[in-house]
């Protein structure tokens, strides 16, 4: 049984009132789901909000969910936009809290306990991954999206097409546009490419 | 005669260690209110471990005797731009960036931190070690073992003229370092430190005050050995009022808070790798249990609340 | 080979799309241009550090939240719809109404106190760091650095023991 119909017999399951089953769809997608939200946002609480809204929407749209896609790439569809509504939402509301997105950027990589390590090396990398981190935040919602979809998560371009419904061409445009304002974006940061 | 020089000799090394530990514990109670006394501008350089991560922190610092403070932090990245300002019991944070401060509230000025001195020295067996350097000043270096072996054991490098704490290591019962932090230059009671460096000027949030707590606070029967409950305070975690009992060894703490809960009688656990939390649902109110003791005995805290 | 051509090319090169002859060629061009070849080591470098940023994991309760609130609608919505889909049966006005408060009123699993529970979490550590640096042998700045240490170990949440 081929993954994807694996995944499409499980919702059967749960749409025939199978609730204990949809865990089973849950525990194969949270880290995918949960790294691929996580780039939307700095601070890990968001992230763990936007991946239990993406998981409890798909939930209650199990029943319109018609197989013609895989189910993961619906899933992921669903969390791109649960991701991008809270960053919306979050604009038009005020701060609350002195540990949003203050201290996640960075700052405490694993560092090699190795005495031969070098730590200023380390620091080096850890303002690079800010700096990166800070500046896909900078991008628009489109091309932010397929960055972390195709560059940071590892999708295909034709996966990204069915995810967002677009062209794979539209797909690789959108790619090569955001890593050439990666690339200027960095430099003005950093001063230097990565 | 033989026997009499040697139990002379013996008389007088008992009578030696007992002056140098209840020097060590002068030194020690010297030295926690020693800022109230002495100004200072320096630079400290602090090395924490939490598991496999390690970072280093350096910070500026001013003092003011007998109750303000201002540090200003460069390293790491993720702290960098971070200056925060303490006048007596009211802490401002700034962070870069962000156009304002966030105010706290610390009892480190407080009535309590000779309590929590004195409940320290009562779980920990202290030494005088011997003599060191720190900054270019000389100290009497101090070891502090908990009682129970178990617990990290901590070397604190005491200013021998003012009884400032110039340094601070912390390392486990086998001897891997924790934590080191002290100063890397010193300049004490300095003439020119203003005032103004201490005000805090612009936009200031706090946190809003408790209107009041409408559930029954519930206290643990169970407390690890040398705990005890140093304060109860009302708080606001996120628009919730709720109750924040506090207990410390003197040198560790835990904190147990509890608020009104409405939701699902399964609390959600929080990640707890690197400090204990334990949470749980009762009776219509929230528990969340953090401490740096180990897990079962938090469960045994958890289990004895009622 | 022309540079705006091999430049237009250098994604597919590095993610190995190419026929072996275009591949060959533009390789071939790499070698004697060293602004093409900067521009895909540039690149290629963005890539790598592009990657690294992903396969984060999730916390493991999240199965344990996302049930509790799915159940918690699923009881909600059976509510209503025994109400709204079950044989209409005339019943006295305050029967109606105190049903309808009950399902109005129901205590909501989905409700914005649990979405925000892990900022309310981030409240009561912050609030135990903040006694713990008032403590006797203790280094306020090692207190500070160590609360964000674990705060950011809590967003990766790999590679810790």
């Amino acid at each position: 049984m081929t993954s994807d119909s694996a995944d499409n017999a499980i919702v059967e399951r749960v749409v025939k009132g199978e609730v204990e089953a949809y865990g089973i769809l849950v525990r194969k997608y949270q880290d995918r789901i949960y790294s691929a939200v996580a780039n939307y946002v700095s601070n890990p609480d968001d992230a763990v909000d936007i991946a239990q809204d993406t998981f409890v929407k798909a939930y209650a749209k199990l029943r319109s969910f018609d197989a013609s896609s895989a189910f993961y790439t619906w899933l992921y569809r669903i969390a791109v936009n649960t991701a991008i509504d809270f960053l919306r939402r979050r604009k038009s509301r005020p701060t609350d809290s002195l540990d949003d997105e203050k201290f996640t950027a960075g700052g405490f990589e694993p560092v090699s306990l190795d005495p031969r390590g070098n730590p200023e090396k380390v620091a080096i990398l850890d303002e690079q991954r800010r700096a990166l981190r800070d500046s896909i935040n900078r991008l628009s919602n489109k091309l932010r999206t397929v960055i972390i979809l195709h560059d940071v998560e590892g999708l295909s371009q034709e996966e990204v097409a069915q995810i967002l419904r677009i062209p794979v061409g539209t797909v690789k445009s959108r790619v090569s546009r955001a890593r050439a304002e990666l690339k200027n974006l960095l430099v003005k940061q950093l001063g230097e490419a990565l | 005669m033989r026997g009499r020089v040697l139990l002379s000799a013996a008389l007088l090394g008992a009578i030696c260690c007992a002056a140098h530990a209840m020097t060590a514990l002068e030194i020690v109670r010297r030295a926690h209110n020693a800022d109230c006394h002495v100004s200072y501008r320096g630079t400290k350089s602090t090395f924490v471990r939490t598991g496999r991560l390690q970072t280093r922190a350096i910070i500026k610092v001013v003092h003011l005797a007998p109750d303000k403070l201002r540090k200003e932090y460069f390293a790491p990245a993720a702290l960098a731009g971070t200056v925060v300002v303490q006048n007596g019991c009211r802490v401002w944070r700034h962070e870069p960036y962000d156009p304002t401060w966030e105010v706290a509230s610390s009892d480190k000025y407080g009535p309590g931190r000779s309590a929590n001195c004195e409940i320290a020295l009562r779980n920990y067996d202290v030494k005088l070690v011997g003599s060191g350097k720190v900054a270019g000043r000389d100290a009497h270096v101090i070891r502090a073992v908990h009682k129970n072996g178990r617990e990290p054991r901590r070397t604190i490098w005491v200013d021998k003229q003012c009884f400032l704490v110039l340094k601070t290591v912390a390392e486990t019962p086998e001897g891997v370092l924790r934590s080191s932090s002290g100063f890397t230059s010193i300049t004490i009671n300095p003439s020119d430190i203003s005032p103004r460096i201490f005000a805090v000027a612009g936009k200031v949030h706090g946190f809003p005050t408790p209107t009041g707590l409408d559930f029954r606070v519930q206290k643990p029967s169970y407390l690890p050995k040398g705990y005890k409950m140093v304060g109860i305070t009302k708080e606001t975690a996120c628009g919730h009022p709720c109750a924040h009992l506090q207990y410390s060894n003197g040198v560790n703490t835990i904190s147990l808070f509890e608020r009104k809960y409405t939701g699902s009688s399964r609390a959600p656990r929080v990640p707890d790798k690197l400090v204990t939390v334990i949470t749980w649902v009762k009776d219509g109110t929230l528990f969340t249990l953090v401490g740096d003791a180990p897990r079962s005995e938090l469960r045994k805290v958890a289990d004895s609340t009622k | 080979m022309r540079c705006n051509h091999v430049v237009s090319l250098i994604s597919d090169y590095l993610a190995g799309c190419l026929d072996r002859k275009t591949r060959a060629a533009i390789e071939a061009h790499l070698g004697g241009c060293p602004s093409c070849s900067a521009e895909a080591d540039a690149t290629r470098k963005l890539l790598a550090s592009l990657a690294s940023l992903g396969g984060r994991k999730a916390p493991a309760d999240l199965w344990e939240a996302v049930h509790a609130r799915v159940t918690s609608e699923q009881r909600e919505r059976g509510l209503w719809r025994r109400w709204t889909l079950g044989p209409i049966v005339a019943a006295p006005a305050a029967v109606v109404a105190a049903l309808l408060a009950a399902v109005l009123l129901w205590p909501s699993g989905r409700s914005a106190v649990d979405n925000s529970l892990g900022r309310e979490y981030t409240y009561y550590l912050n609030s135990h760091w903040r006694l713990q640096r008032q403590q006797a042998f203790v280094d306020p700045d090692v207190v500070l650095v160590r609360a964000e240490l674990q705060k950011s170990a809590l967003v990766r949440d790999s590679g810790v023991q």
